[in-house]
């Protein structure tokens, strides 16, 4: 099916979805290609993910994944979306154009989105220097029975397993299932995180499985999980994202338990078996004298993974909340649309934690996350699970009509967030062993220069000399790269261009920005008489 | 079952899963400052003066009907699977 592609108005069937990524690879044959896993589902469906990329070689990959619950309506969709759209706008060379929409929660009255534009040349940079894997349905068979009437009110979460002669329930929660802790009577100190969270983090036996948390017979045992494990075993992937519905949260790494910075701690080593509490630090549950159990998540040199996790998940926010106001910068504080765009940054491992939940093993982002432990070559690796849409906007089951939009609206946010990341891997290769240098002229010294208005200013001076440093790969430059970077992500090139011909902007982001900036990067580098090579 | 939005405080919340009948969507989480929360949950109507009764402020999204009016709206609208025959 040649472009223009219509737009989503109901949800997909999972054959339907089969069908719009075999007509992506045949419409855009030297840009996308599509594999379908060998193995089959319970219900002997086939499923398939696309690479899209302008390029070959030695590429960071990204993997996105949805559709893992099979109630979770959206995801799957909005991904078909995003594929076809960066297609089209990298073959015809125009931008992306998110149409304006009025979206009525249903808390409220109608809220105003203006029109937001992902530019071609965004889509280009993208395409061309990353691989992107997009596997929009994990699980057809639990979206087949979803969308079957009658429809029920809350929805199917599992794949569908077949019960055990034995007896018991239907399917597997594929979100418990990933050779990640699976075997969390291990990997825990089972009866302690049983006192304090009131019962285990998922189900041992499909039988009364009323939560829908089995988490199958064995690790992997689903064709669903070994497939993205497949996925996330072979390929470079350092950036991965699973999404999912519904609460408006990016949650990041790790979701077993705190992040901690002891490599002894560690999911690999098997000392610490039936020895992790799997609370948070400074719980009172935690028995007195007992050292506090923290998943290994180094934050040193030359990946920073840890700050750089949250760094990430944050420009996801933040281009989400941009993207609600029509590009440029994030909503007025407390406006409607900032209110209904909001989406939290957080721990996977303490997201349950208010409701009485503890963390929760076998889950996809933990496995992506394991990997560079299992093999340090894979360093460093950043999973996400994004949770879209909200129960304003009927929770799993969100309405495609328009009005009330929700659809339309959630395909935003997907669309944002997965722009946020691509843009931060096409900007940061990480093929080792050191940083490639970005061109001469770009980040925060382009920004300085621009402001100050004279590549001799003593602040632009200083911040070319750190760039410089950063560029060369020593412990003190990969320190500098994360700093930097924070300036660095939140302006651009273009910001550059705009304030370079106004006057009150490049006051203001001189005072506001790049002086602070200096002040805080002197007294933290003891560089006070600096600026110098 | 109807959509309901819960907001109560830290101390009521870990309690809530005991309710039966209840279906918490602890994903949807939200905290409110001052020791509150939102959540919400899907529970037949009949499940919130208990709710109410443990000091929650119940706001019903959807009801019962709501839903299952929007789910005979979406069984119509999604495409038939492929292996329904055609009507004549
Ligand atoms: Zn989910």
């Amino acid at each position: 099916m040649p472009p223009p592609y219509p737009e989503i108005t109901a949800p997909l069937r999972p054959q339907q979805i089969e069908d719009a990524l075999a007509d992506l690879a045949t419409t855009f044959p030297t840009l996308c290609t599509r594999t379908v896993f060998t193995g089959k589902t319970h219900e002997g469906r086939s499923h398939s993910y696309l690479k899209i990329a302008n390029g070959t070689g030695e590429r960071p990959a990204v993997l996105v994944t949805g559709g893992v619950h099979a109630r979770e309506w959206a995801p799957p969709d909005a991904l078909v979306t995003f594929a076809r759209n960066l297609l089209v706008s990298f073959q015809s060379g125009t931008d992306i154009t998110i149409p304006a929409m009025e979206v009525t929660p249903l808390t409220g009255p109608p809220v105003r989105y203006r029109p937001w534009k992902i530019k071609a040349s965004d889509v280009a940079g993208i395409l061309n220097k990353v691989d992107l894997y997009i596997f929009p349905l994990v699980n057809p068979d639990g979206r087949e029975f979803d969308l079957t009437p009658p429809i029920d009110p809350i929805g199917w979460r599992k794949n569908r397993r077949p019960p055990p002669p034995a007896g018991g329930d239907i399917g597997v929660d594929l979100n418990r299932n990933f050779n990640i802790a699976w075997k969390f009577e291990d990997y825990y100190d089972l009866p302690l995180y049983v006192s304090r969270y009131g019962e285990e983090p998922a189900k041992r036996t499909p039988v009364g499985d009323i939560n829908q948390l089995y988490r199958g017979p064995n690790e992997h045992s689903e064709q669903e999980t070994r497939n993205v494990e497949s996925l996330l075993d072979t390929l470079p992937v350092h950036y991965y994202v699973d999404v999912h519905m519904f609460g408006r949260k990016i949650l990041h790494s790790w979701g077993l338990d705190g992040n901690g910075n002891d490599p002894a701690m560690s999911f690999t080593n098997p000392a610490f078996n039936n020895k992790r509490d799997g609370m948070i630090a400074g719980d009172p549950a935690l028995p007195l004298g007992r050292t506090d159990y923290k998943e290994y998540l180094p934050d040193d040199p030359p990946h920073k993974i840890r700050s750089r996790a949250v760094f990430i998940a944050n420009a996801m926010r933040d281009e989400i909340l941009r993207a609600a106001n029509g590009g440029a910068t994030p909503p007025a504080a407390s406006s409607p649309q900032q209110n209904h765009s909001d989406y939290e940054v957080g721990p996977s491992a303490f997201l349950y934690l208010p409701v009485g939940g503890g963390p929760t093993p076998g889950c996809a982002d933990d496995y992506a996350c394991s990997r560079q432990f299992v093999n340090p070559a894979r360093k460093p690796i950043f999973a996400y699970t994004i949770e879209t849409g909200h129960p304003e906007e009927q929770g799993f089951h969100c309405n495609y009509a328009n009005p009330p939009g929700h659809f339309r609206k959630i395909n935003r946010e997907v669309h944002a967030a997965l722009l946020a990341l691509l843009k931060v891997a096409a900007a940061s290769p990480l093929a080792p062993p050191a940083p490639s240098p970005r061109p001469p002229n770009s980040g925060p010294c382009l920004i300085a220069t621009a402001t100050m208005g004279d590549a001799g200013h003593p602040d632009v001076v200083f911040l070319r000399a750190l760039r410089d440093e950063r560029l060369r790969a020593t412990p003190r430059g990969a320190r500098l790269a994360d700093l930097l970077d924070r300036v660095y992500y939140s302006f651009s090139p273009a910001v550059a261009r705009y304030i370079e011909g106004r006057p009150r902007a490049r006051t203001a982001v001189r005072l506001l920005v790049i002086r602070p900036l200096v002040a805080v990067l002197r007294r933290a580098l003891g560089t006070g008489k600096g600026g110098r090579r | 079952m109807g959509l309901l939005l819960i907001d109560t405080s830290a101390e009521v919340l870990p309690g809530l899963r005991d309710i039966d009948d209840l279906y918490l969507v602890r994903s949807s989480i939200e905290r409110m400052g001052d020791d509150r929360y939102r959540i919400s949950g899907y529970a037949p109507e009949t499940v919130i003066p208990e709710l109410e009764a443990r000091g929650c402020t119940v706001q019903v999204l959807m009801t019962s009907q709501d839903i299952d009016h929007f789910n005979d709206d979406v069984a119509t609208a999604i495409a038939p699977p492929d292996d329904t025959p055609p009507e004549s």
